[in-house]
C-alpha cells in the first residue's frame, strides 16, 4: 500500500459499505471480518451469511470502489471464508437496523416479533424471500417478518403454520 | 473413480439440477414453494462451486468446466438431466439426488482437513433440502388423491437413478450402500414397495438433446455482455 495512503480512511470507507439488499453495513451484519494490509496490498476477509448469497459480487465491487477512493492504484485482495456465519455476529446497532426492516436475528425459542416484541410467533416455512431468511408470522400483532438464518439454525421447521 | 472425480461429478449433477429446478419457480405450485425451489436452486449452484473448489479447480477452470464444455462432454445423472413432467416427478427426483449429495458430501468431509470446512455448510443445507423433499413426498403419499401419482413418479424416477452410483465396488460401491440404506429407511416409512438395492446400474450418458439444450442456454450466459469471462463462480 502506498505510504501516503491513510489506512484508517480506507478502513472507515470499507466499514461503511452496505449490504446490497438491506441498508445495514457489512460490518454490522458480521460479514466484514477483517481488514489488514502490508506494503503491497490490502487484505479483506468476508464471511457470507449463506454460501449461495447472490450479493457477493456486488459486495466485492463496492468494497473495491471504497478502497480505490483513497488508494486508486492499490491492490485489494478479498477473501470469502466459508465458515458458519452466526446471528451473534450482528452488532447491536445492526440488530436495531434489521428490526426496522422487519428482520430478527434471534433464534429458536428466543424468536420475537420485531414490531411488537411478542414471542407468540410461528414459522411459515423453511424458505423466505431470499436464501438467508426464514418467514415468520406474529400471532399477536398479525405482522409477517423474517429471521436471518444461520447454518446452525438451518434445521427444518418442526411444523408449518396451519393455512386458514 | 477417486473422490475428486466423484466430487466433480456431483458438482455437475447439482449444476444441472439447478437449471432443471429453476423453471419451477414460475410454474407456481404455490408462492411459498416458488420461494423454496428458487432458494434450493440457488443454494445447490453454490454447492456445485464449493465441490469444484474442493477438487482443486480455480476460478477460471470452474468457469471453463461449466460454460465451455461441449454437449458431448457432459455426463450427468439422468436425475438431473431429465426435466420433470409433473410436480411429483420433480420432488421424487430431487429427493433421490439430494440423498446422493448428502452421502457424497459426507464422504468428502471424512476425507478432508482444512479444505473441507465449507463442505460442512453444504452438508447442512443439503439436509434442509432433503427434509423439504421428504416432507412433500410424505404429504402427497398420505393423500388418497395424490398417492398414486407419487408412487408412479417414484417408480419412473427410480429407473433413472441407476447411473448415480453405477458400481457396487470401491468408493462408489460404499456410497451406493449408504444410499440404499438411507433410501430404504424412507421407503419403509412411506410404505413404498420399491427396493433401492434393485436399482439397475448403468453408465452415465451424454444427455443427448438435454445436454445440447443446456449448452445452448449456457451460451447465452457467456455471451450476454460479449465477454469471454463468465465470472459466475
Amino acid at each position: 500500500m502506498n505510504a501516503a495512503v491513510n489506512f484508517q480512511q480506507i478502513v472507515l470507507a470499507v466499514e461503511a459499505v452496505e449490504d446490497p439488499e438491506i441498508p445495514i453495513t457489512l460490518k454490522d451484519l458480521g460479514v466484514l471480518r477483517s481488514i489488514t494490509h502490508n506494503d503491497d496490498c490490502i487484505f479483506i476477509v468476508l464471511r457470507p451469511t449463506k454460501i449461495g448469497c447472490p450479493g457477493k459480487t456486488r459486495m466485492e465491487s463496492e468494497i473495491r470502489q471504497a478502497c480505490s477512493t483513497f488508494d486508486p492504484n492499490g491492490t485489494v485482495e478479498i477473501t470469502w471464508e466459508y465458515e458458519p456465519w452466526n446471528p451473534n455476529d450482528v452488532t447491536l446497532s445492526g440488530q436495531k437496523c434489521l428490526a426496522e426492516y422487519g428482520i430478527t436475528v434471534r433464534e429458536h425459542e428466543r424468536v420475537m416479533c420485531p414490531y411488537c416484541s411478542s414471542n407468540a410467533v410461528s414459522t411459515m416455512g423453511d424458505f423466505g424471500g431470499s436464501i438467508c431468511k426464514v418467514p415468520y408470522h406474529c400471532d399477536s400483532c398479525g405482522s409477517t417478518f423474517e429471521r436471518l438464518r444461520s447454518v446452525q439454525s438451518a434445521e427444518p421447521v418442526k411444523f408449518l403454520r396451519k393455512v386458514e | 473413480m477417486n473422490l475428486k472425480d466423484i466430487a466433480l461429478a456431483l458438482a455437475d449433477d447439482l449444476f444441472v439440477q439447478c437449471q432443471t429446478l429453476s423453471p419451477w419457480t414460475t410454474n407456481y405450485v404455490d408462492f411459498e414453494e416458488s420461494l423454496a425451489v428458487g432458494s434450493i436452486a440457488q443454494e445447490i449452484l453454490a454447492h456445485s462451486g464449493v465441490l469444484m473448489d474442493w477438487a482443486g479447480l480455480d476460478k477460471d477452470q470452474k468457469d471453463r468446466r461449466m460454460f465451455a464444455r461441449r454437449a458431448s462432454d457432459w455426463k450427468v445423472t439422468e436425475l438431473s438431466f431429465f426435466s420433470a413432467d409433473s410436480w411429483p416427478e420433480l420432488i421424487c427426483g430431487a429427493y433421490f439426488l439430494t440423498q446422493v449429495a448428502k452421502i457424497t458430501v459426507n464422504a468428502l468431509m471424512a476425507d478432508s482437513n482444512e479444505n473441507g470446512r465449507s463442505l460442512k455448510l453444504v452438508h447442512s443445507e443439503q439436509l434442509l433440502h432433503l427434509s423439504h423433499w421428504r416432507r412433500w413426498i410424505t404429504v402427497l403419499l398420505a393423500d388418497a388423491d395424490t398417492q398414486l401419482d407419487v408412487n408412479s413418479a417414484l417408480r419412473k424416477v427410480f429407473d433413472r437413478a441407476g447411473d448415480i452410483f453405477a458400481s457396487s465396488t470401491g468408493v462408489i460401491g460404499d456410497l451406493k450402500k449408504s444410499w440404499i440404506v438411507d433410501v430404504k429407511a424412507d421407503f419403509k416409512q412411506w410404505g413404498v414397495a420399491l427396493d433401492p438395492a434393485a436399482v439397475v446400474e448403468k453408465s452415465r450418458t451424454t444427455g443427448g438433446s438435454n445436454a445440447e439444450k443446456l449448452v445452448f442456454d449456457l451460451g447465452f450466459v457467456r455471451t450476454a455482455d460479449g465477454s469471454p469471462e463468465y465470472s459466475v463462480y
